[in-house]
């Protein structure tokens, strides 16, 4: 059994086997990613053990097909195992050996890489001076304390895996502990106040449009309003062709109709209709950059629950929370997204407890800033925020420059300066980080990702350093030496095999490279 | 005699070739329209001369770097790239007559009202429409256009994308009629001295104005007229002509005319250039070769002086427009396929053929090289850069690859190899060209002149190689299934080659594919994030991994094998191409739905290919049992 087993891991057949599946699998997950984005995708096809066939997937995605890790692992394992079982000493076949063993390397590299790996960004306005970097997706429930005589906060902080499961959070420093109540991927959080606000304005709009149009008398004073207005007059203009009209005179067409009891009704109906539909419409039609602001957001919803169909009574709006921020908002989870660009808004709902009593329910969000909670006459500030990872140093973001090339939108250079200080080993300089150069300090490695410049910072420069901590990466540098020693040592063995042969003038008689 | 014709004909095509080595000279009596095309401009970000910005837009609006006169339009005639652009520059309303826009979709044609078929008295042939016969309709491809750019990219209809294209060339040929002057301006070198002259007055009044004071509005509102018009002029963004002063720092502050006029409002010198265009506008209304040189020859003159290194720039990459070596090397690459195929027809009795196209192929592999070589040096970076120049690439490096395989079998199969993959890659290529400027500036995060040497040139290779030896199993294929001429010797020979390349294939793409992986860590911090384009090369190496373990093994036979690399050529059209139409990832280049098509097609045929392959041995025209 275990004689068969052996020669089943060493034969070539295997290998063949798994680099077929590694070739589809790449395939499968690259275009995984135009439906999933690249992020989803690499979670689900490279860095698992088995894809599964899930609900609304695309046609082509099969029931179950072998992950990365599992292609990956079988990959090393036959590798080494037909390394144990041929290996050979002798010149011919270093080449060989050293190509193979680089390839494991290189796999083994990549699966260390995997583990150990760590991206976050840093990013800052000029002038401003971080000691942290803050995660791309993962989030982080803090409580801080007040600063100690050194003027160091204490932060208590648990992950957002830990929040998702609900599991109690409590610490040995806290006063107090948080019980889960409710948790979300993503999330919507909408003023309470202005939704209200538009909720009773939109309300009273459409009351007032159903009061114009609710008797036929009203046709004709609505028509001579219209006139005054390009779209309006449009609208008019459809409603009128349902019940038959096609004349350039709203006025006199809508007072025809209003003395006509067979196709007033139809007539009201239609524009009730029309005009309705329009104000939903500019309710919900919120362009992308205008989505910060909290007015807009409201009306994006309230007019999309009113187009569904649902009524929103602004009294029965129920805050988020009991106590701090959470009083003011409506929280409102969304379904999770996806894509390179969208980034999902987690919040929860959490109830703290001291000594066994409730001190009331608090909503926390990166959306919302940080709560203060006193308990005891001590003070803690809580909420929800990216996972940040602390450094024993500091930058500051001197200087952004961002160079296009004259005459197009076509970027030429990116560059931070930044000053970087290290107050322990005392070291002060400044830095340049642009693209191609980053800088490699502490462990870690700061890479230029992103520029900005932005109104709210009175037309500062933003940068976003990527910041990379990647224990692993030298194995891909050895890897690949290796096996580039490996291929050139089989090419010249051959070559000079070859050269040192006595030629013969007949064709066909290059023998074949092994 | 025989012996002598493969030098005869070689020597005849190089002379062919080489007789376009020179710098293109213009009549005496006429219109120096070449040396006018060698004058620098700022576009697309780099200093190039006025040819290239002619040919690429021609190429961009007509697919086509010169212009054919109407059929009603007797006698005929044709205008180069650089011809048309002084009508674009100075005489508009003749411009406008000019059958430029190549319209082929014929919803478009309907909705533009515009003949479907050649009709001379309409004076089309159908395909090519003036602005005159557009512009009447324009409001509705506006309003088409906006329509379909909000649909989509992945949605849109070839209609949509027709529409868009259209609608960007039209876009492109106002932008370029208002280079110089404002479109309407009839004597523009006179309207530009009375607004000089109008500016001290206008300026008091402007300064009296706003203290409240009395003032006098005729040179005021005459300044406000052409700052009006420099405001049309400003929006459409066209290149920019006027090169920086000679005392400025920034030797990339070249200015667009409208900003000049504004400039000039402000109280600033007239700066040489905009005079000497406009002297050139009025000497070719005028037809005044004499006075055009002069204008040409004193902004030339001051350009020597100043900036010498431009000028010789734009006079170096005048002449490798004009040589056009990669077209001509279509045609010399055609020639040898023919020749070479000719001689397997009778290859005991055609000897001299397979000379004749061996040695036109190494000339050809000459011109080729010159010509990636003189890019290179125009552009001061390495062979490949964008997806133009990876084809021109991939074609140099298979046609390399061939002469190699022909100098050790000696059988032909290496010419035809060079010569079908030379021709196809630059066909690719003149498509891709279609875009616009070729030579475009590098992104940021793209701009390494090492990493581009390296990483880019050695995973290129790696495509090459692989497309040589499908391209061989190829020819197995097609050779063994449809014709009796594979023996069972060239059955063999053609099998090693392919094992040969594909064991050169493996070496390059998977150094190639590491040395990506290792820039990706120097500039993104990863090594490998399995973006698109990553994992489009990681895919051949596993291909040719996979090729190479299934022959040890002996997993497959030889007809086995030939079906895999075959398969080769469908991972490297993938990679190559496909990854770019999903529009994920770093590296993506947009939708090209075209290519999309195109690809699809090659696939068929490759997959068909396979499939003939597998066909029983019994079925093959040729005798291999």
């Amino acid at each position: 059994m275990s004689q068969r087993l052996w020669k089943f891991l060493t034969s070539l057949k295997v290998t063949v086997v798994l680099l077929l599946l590694a070739t589809l699998l790449v395939f499968l997950g690259t275009l995984a990613q135009v439906h999933e984005g690249l992020w989803e995708a690499q979670e689900r096809w490279f860095k698992s053990y088995l894809v599964f066939r899930r609900e609304g997937d695309v046609w082509w995605v099969p029931p179950i097909f072998p992950g990365g890790y599992t292609i990956g692992f079988s990959m090393l394992i036959s590798l080494v195992a037909a390394h144990i079982h041929r290996f050979q000493i002798g010149w011919k076949k270093v080449g060989i050996h050293l190509t193979h063993a680089g390839v494991a390397l290189l796999l083994v590299g990549q699966l260390v890489t995997d583990m150990l790996s760590r991206e976050s960004f840093m990013r800052f306005v000029e002038g401003e001076t971080r000691a942290y970097s803050e995660a791309h997706r993962d989030v982080e429930l803090v409580a801080i304390g007040e600063p100690d005589k050194d003027g160091r906060e204490r932060v208590i902080s648990f992950t957002g895996k830990a929040v998702s499961r609900r599991l109690p959070l409590q610490n040995a420093e806290l006063p107090f502990e948080i019980k889960v109540l409710e948790y979300a991927e993503n999330s919507q959080v909408l003023s309470l106040a202005s939704v209200r606000e538009v909720a009773a304005q939109l309300t009273t709009a459409l009351a007032t449009l159903e009061a114009k149009y609710a008797t036929p008398e009203g046709l004709a004073p609505e028509a001579e309003r219209a006139v005054e207005n390009e779209g309006r007059a449009a609208v008019w203009q459809e409603a009128l062709k349902t019940v038959g009209e096609s004349g350039k005179d709203i006025v006199a067409a809508a007072r025809r109709i209003a003395a006509d009891p067979a196709r007033e009704g139809k007539l009201r109906a239609e524009l009730k209709a029309r005009f309705r539909e329009q104000m939903l419409g500019a309710f919900q039609r919120v362009p992308p950059m205008q989505m910060a602001n909290e007015r807009m957001r409201s009306m994006k919803y309230v007019g999309g629950e009113i187009a569904a169909g649902r009524t929103i009574n602004p009294d029965a709006l129920q805050p988020a929370s009991t106590q701090g921020a959470g009083q003011r908002v409506l929280l409102l989870p969304l379904a999770p997204v996806r894509g390179m660009d969208e980034q999902n808004v987690p919040s929860a709902k959490v109830e703290l407890f001291a000594k066994g009593a409730s001190l009331g329910v608090w909503a926390v969000s990166p959306e919302l800033t940080l709560q203060e909670v006193q308990v005891d006459g001590s003070t803690f500030k809580i909420g929800f925020r990216n996972e940040r990872y602390y450094q024993p140093f500091s930058l500051t973001l001197v200087k952004t420059t961002h160079e296009v090339y004259p005459g197009t939108e076509i970027p030429k250079n990116f560059q931070s300066r930044v000053l970087l200080e290290n107050k322990e080993k005392g070291e002060k300089r400044e830095i340049d980080i642009s693209m191609n150069n980053p800088l490699r300090y502490g462990g870690l490695t700061f890479y230029q990702h992103q520029m900005g410049r932005t109104e709210a910072t009175g037309g500062k420069g933003t940068s976003a350093l990527q910041v990379v901590r990647n224990p692993g990466w030298i194995t891909p540098y050895l890897g690949c030496a290796i096996v580039s020693l490996g291929m050139a040592w089989q090419f010249l063995y051959h070559l000079v095999g070859f050269l040192s042969k006595p030629r013969t003038p007949k064709a066909n008689s290059i023998p074949a490279k092994a | 005699m025989k012996k002598y014709i493969p030098h005869l004909v070689t020597a005849v095509f190089a002379l062919w070739v080489a007789a376009d080595w020179r710098t293109p000279s213009d009549r005496p009596q006429a219109i120096p329209a070449n040396a006018f095309a060698r004058l620098p401009v700022l576009s697309n970000g780099r200093v190039q001369p006025l040819d290239s910005l002619a040919r690429n837009t021609l190429l961009q609006i007509r697919e086509k770097q010169s212009v054919r006169t109407g059929p009603g339009e007797q006698p005929a005639k044709s205008l180069s790239a650089a011809e048309w652009l002084l009508e674009m520059f100075f005489q508009q309303e003749l411009a406008d007559t000019r059958p430029v826009f190549r319209i082929l979709h014929t919803e478009i044609k309907g909705l533009l009202g515009l003949a479907l078929e050649a009709d001379p008295a309409k004076n089309s042939d159908g395909k090519h429409f003036s602005w005159n016969q557009i512009r009447d309709k324009l409001g509705e491809l506006r309003d088409e256009a906006r329509r379909a750019s909000a649909v989509a990219e992945s949605a849109r209809t070839p209609f949509d994308r027709a529409v868009l294209q259209l609608w960007n060339a039209v876009g492109l040929y106002m932008r370029t009629q208002n280079t110089v002057q404002p479109q309407d301006s009839k004597n523009w070198e006179r309207e530009l001295q009375s607004f000089v002259d109008a500016v001290p007055a206008g300026r008091e009044a402007a300064k009296a104005q706003q203290a409240g004071q009395p003032f006098e509005s005729g040179p005021l509102e005459q300044l406000i007229r052409q700052l009006q018009r420099a405001s049309v002029m400003k929006e459409l963004a066209p290149a920019m002509i006027i090169p920086p002063p000679e005392s400025s720092e920034n030797k990339e502050g070249w200015l667009r005319v409208d900003e000049v006029l504004f400039n000039l409002a402000r109280g600033d010198t007239m700066p040489l250039a905009l005079r000497a265009y406009a002297a050139m506008g009025t000497a070719y209304r005028g037809n005044d070769p004499v006075a055009f040189k002069a204008a040409v020859e004193r902004y030339r003159g001051e350009l020597g002086q100043s900036a010498p290194a431009v000028l010789a720039k734009c006079g170096r990459e005048q002449l490798f427009n004009h040589l056009e070596p990669f077209y001509k090397c279509i045609i010399l690459y055609v020639t040898a396929g023919l020749c070479v195929m000719i001689f397997t027809l009778a290859p005991e009795k055609l000897g001299w053929l397979r000379d004749t196209a061996r040695l036109l192929l190494f000339m050809t592999l000459a011109v080729h090289s010159a010509g990636l070589i003189y890019r290179m040096v125009l552009e001061g970076r390495p062979p490949v850069t964008n997806l133009y120049s990876s084809a021109i690439f991939i074609g140099w490096g298979a046609c390399v690859l061939g002469l190699v395989l022909e100098r050790v079998w000696k059988n032909g199969i290496g010419v035809l190899v060079s010569s079908s993959a030379g021709f196809l890659t630059l066909i690719i290529a003149h498509n891709l060209a279609l875009g616009g400027d070729t030579m475009e500036m590098m992104r940021a995060v793209l701009d390494t002149n090492f990493w581009l040497a390296t990483h880019v040139v050695v995973v290129t290779l790696g495509y090459s190689a692989t497309f040589v030896a499908g391209l061989l199993a190829v020819l197995y294929v097609v050779l063994g299934v449809f014709t009796k001429s594979l023996t069972q010797d060239m059955a063999k020979s053609l099998s090693k080659m392919v094992y040969g390349i594909v064991c050169f294939a493996a070496l390059f793409s998977f150094i190639g594919t590491v040395l990506g992986g290792i820039w990706a860590d120097q500039s993104w911090g990863r090594f490998w994030g399995w973006d698109a384009k990553e994992n489009g090369a990681l895919m051949i190496v596993l291909w040719n991994a996979l090729f190479l373990h299934a022959r040890w093994g002996g997993i497959a036979r030889e007809r086995g094998l030939i079906s895999l690399a075959i398969f080769g050529n469908v991972v490297t059209a993938w990679s190559w191409f496909g990854v770019n139409m999903l529009g994920i990832g770093l590296h993506s280049y947009g939708f090209m739905s075209a290519a999309f098509t195109w690809l699809m097609l090659f696939v068929t045929t490759q997959l068909a290919l396979m499939g003939f392959a597998s066909l029983p041995i019994r079925f093959w025209r040729s005798d291999l049992r």
